[in-house]
């Protein structure tokens, strides 16, 4: 269960700090891209879709060919984006830390995950779920429009990175 | 990783928290029982109306307001149904009009179709050929819409008059001495005996029954707050449960979820939409018949709802708008081919109609791609439930099947797809 799970049950009694704790969350929130261009009424609703999650260290987000359904932003700690879900044979490919975010592509489809992640000291993230944001098409149109916009400006620049890449490889073979 | 003793102690903290959880829920479902029909309609409400919350969508309009919007329409939908259809419901002297009426009229067009002369005991062909065959069903039939010793000395009573009820009609009464063979009788001075008595209801039993709806209404009441908080809900509720929910199974469980809420919302407005389209077109059928408009609404509201329950519409629909056609004095036809002789020959293919509409056109399209229960499923579902629970069985045996249904096939084929199982 996470950390705060049964302080939820009690609401009210920690109004004070749940106050605080979400402003700190809404400024983290306005720093993603996804949410750049929402204002503080839109970020609070969105909010509201948006799961907590609290990982050990060496504890899987997500592994490797399982469905993708979740979109996940690092607010603190360390994740590892490796090759297997197999500690002895698994390649690191990257580290996002906080402020960065992994898995977005499974807010398009449910394809597998095409790597796993691993928390690599205990981290804290918010997880936006396929299914939410697809509600959020027909409840809340506008948050949804710029999330998904934001979504094709990242996805864009990652295959003109990619494009780039195969150019230099190609030229220096 | 967690070393060996903190793993040891979050799990025995965590199965103390699911055993008390458990225990808890447990006793609080058997202890507020009588609170979870209106509770878990009110949930399934809210699910119906939720694309609507969202059709209501102005930039000018706040979420509270439309939600309220939403809970006057339903409030007022409910109330005026239930006016309507209380209005309709015969009362003593009505019910025992009904029987004589049904009787009367049942021998009339027997005798008619027979060409039966009553002087000469004879009949036309169909008479020489079948009316032997057909005696004892007749005569069950007459046994069934018999009055009985008391309910004969209250029709007489109300025929007498009876504070608080118009006397009955010269016409009903003359059926009521064919029915029973009986030489005309004086008009008696209005008495209440105790036959009539014992049919009306006394001061002491409304008092009972006032205290009783009262009762009903105070936990009633609970379903409008139900409504209005899970409507108003922005996934919160959801949310909390998820927090719940290990790691290792999040994104299994939010997919399940998903799908299951998706499963059930497109069951419920499919089947309710159903219901309002078959409740159109049989007002709209019987109407065109020549049955009145408040009987053609009331009926098309029976079996509107009855059409929840699979093969059960048609058979409500199919038994009032027979039973109406063949007691009913006048009509007044939008067919001009229509006529008192064939009206229930009318009502019979306005029925077939409306039942060949709602299983090549409504059912395809509303319930095309929800989930699909298998009629054998839904009503040993239903008499089960019914069984076990009652009222509030019957009313949440299909949504309980509905979700069972989805939760069993999108947990295993997500236990597959995580590699869990």
């Amino acid at each position: 269960m996470p950390k705060n799970g049964l302080e939820e049950i009690f609401w009210g009694l920690n109004f004070r700090r749940k106050k605080s704790a979400e402003v700190s969350r809404n400024e983290f929130l306005k720093t993603m891209p996804f949410f750049e261009h929402l204002t503080l009424k839109q970020l609070r609703k969105l909010a509201n879709y948006l799961h907590e999650r609290r990982y050990e260290e060496h504890e899987y987000l997500f592994e490797i060919n399982h469905p993708g359904a979740a979109l996940f932003m690092i607010a603190t700690g360390e994740v590892a984006v490796v090759t297997s879900s197999d500690s002895k044979s698994a390649t690191e490919l990257a580290r996002i830390r906080p402020g960065e975010f992994l898995g977005e592509l499974a807010l398009l489809d449910e394809s597998p995950r095409s790597a796993s992640a691993l928390a690599v000291k205990p981290t804290l993230t918010y997880a936006l779920f396929r299914g939410d944001l697809n509600q959020l098409v027909l409840s809340e149109p506008e948050i949804a429009c710029q999330v998904f916009k934001a979504l094709a400006i990242i996805v864009g620049e990652r295959l003109k990175a990619t494009n780039r890449q195969v150019g230099l490889v190609r030229k220096a073979a | 990783m967690r070393d060996p003793e903190r793993r040891r102690r979050a799990m025995l903290v965590n199965t103390i928290t699911i055993i008390l959880a458990v225990g808890i829920t447990v006793y609080l479902i058997w202890a507020l029982k009588e609170l979870i029909l209106p509770f878990v309609l009110g949930i399934l409400l809210a699910y119906l109306f939720r694309p609507l919350r969202s059709a209501f969508k102005y930039r000018w309009l706040p979420n509270g307001i439309r939600v309220v919007f939403l809970f006057t329409l339903l409030t007022s939908g409910i109330l005026i149904g239930i006016k309507f259809i209380k209005n309709n419901i015969p009362n003593d002297k009505e019910k025992l009009e009904i029987l004589v009426r049904l009787k009367y009229k049942f021998n009339e067009k027997f005798n008619s179709m027979m060409g039966f002369d009553q002087a000469t005991g004879k009949g036309n062909a169909m008479f020489n050929l079948i009316s032997q065959d057909l005696s004892p069903l007749k005569n069950s039939i007459n046994g069934y819409l018999e009055l009985s010793p008391d309910q004969q000395e209250a029709f007489l009573e109300f025929r007498d008059g009876v504070e608080g009820f118009e006397p009955v009609s010269e016409k009903y009464y003359q059926y009521f001495l064919i029915n029973t063979k009986k030489v005309e009788q004086p008009k008696r001075e209005p008495a209440k005996t105790a036959v009539v008595a014992a049919t009306i209801p006394n001061t002491a039993k409304e008092k009972s029954v006032l205290k009783t709806a009262m009762g009903i209404l105070s936990i009633w009441f609970l379903l409008p707050i139900v409504f209005v908080f899970f409507l108003l809900d922005d996934g919160i509720i959801g949310q909390f449960f998820i927090r719940l929910v290990p790691n290792r199974y999040f994104e299994l469980v939010l997919t399940v979820k998903d799908e299951v809420d998706q499963a059930i919302g497109k069951y419920l407005r499919g089947i309710s939409m159903e219901c309002g389209l078959v409740f159109i077109s049989m007002t709209a059928g019987l109407y065109v018949v020549g049955i009145g408009l408040k009987m053609a609404i009331l009926i098309g509201i029976l079996a509107g709802l009855a059409t929840a329950i699979p093969f059960l519409g048609p058979v409500v629909g199919l038994s009032f708008g027979l039973t109406h056609a063949l007691i009913v004095e006048e009509i007044n036809p939008l067919l001009p081919f229509v006529s008192m002789d064939n009206l229930p020959v009318a009502v019979f293919f306005a029925i077939g109609i409306v039942l060949a509409l709602d299983n090549i056109v409504f059912q395809p399209i509303v319930l095309g791609g929800a989930v699909n229960l298998h009629p054998l499923i839904v009503i040993i579902g239903i008499m089960a439930a019914s069984m076990m629970f009652g009222m509030a069985g019957v009313l949440l045996a299909i949504p309980s099947i509905v979700i069972i249904k989805v939760i069993i096939q999108h947990t295993f084929g997500g236990l597959k797809d995580y590699r869990i199982i």
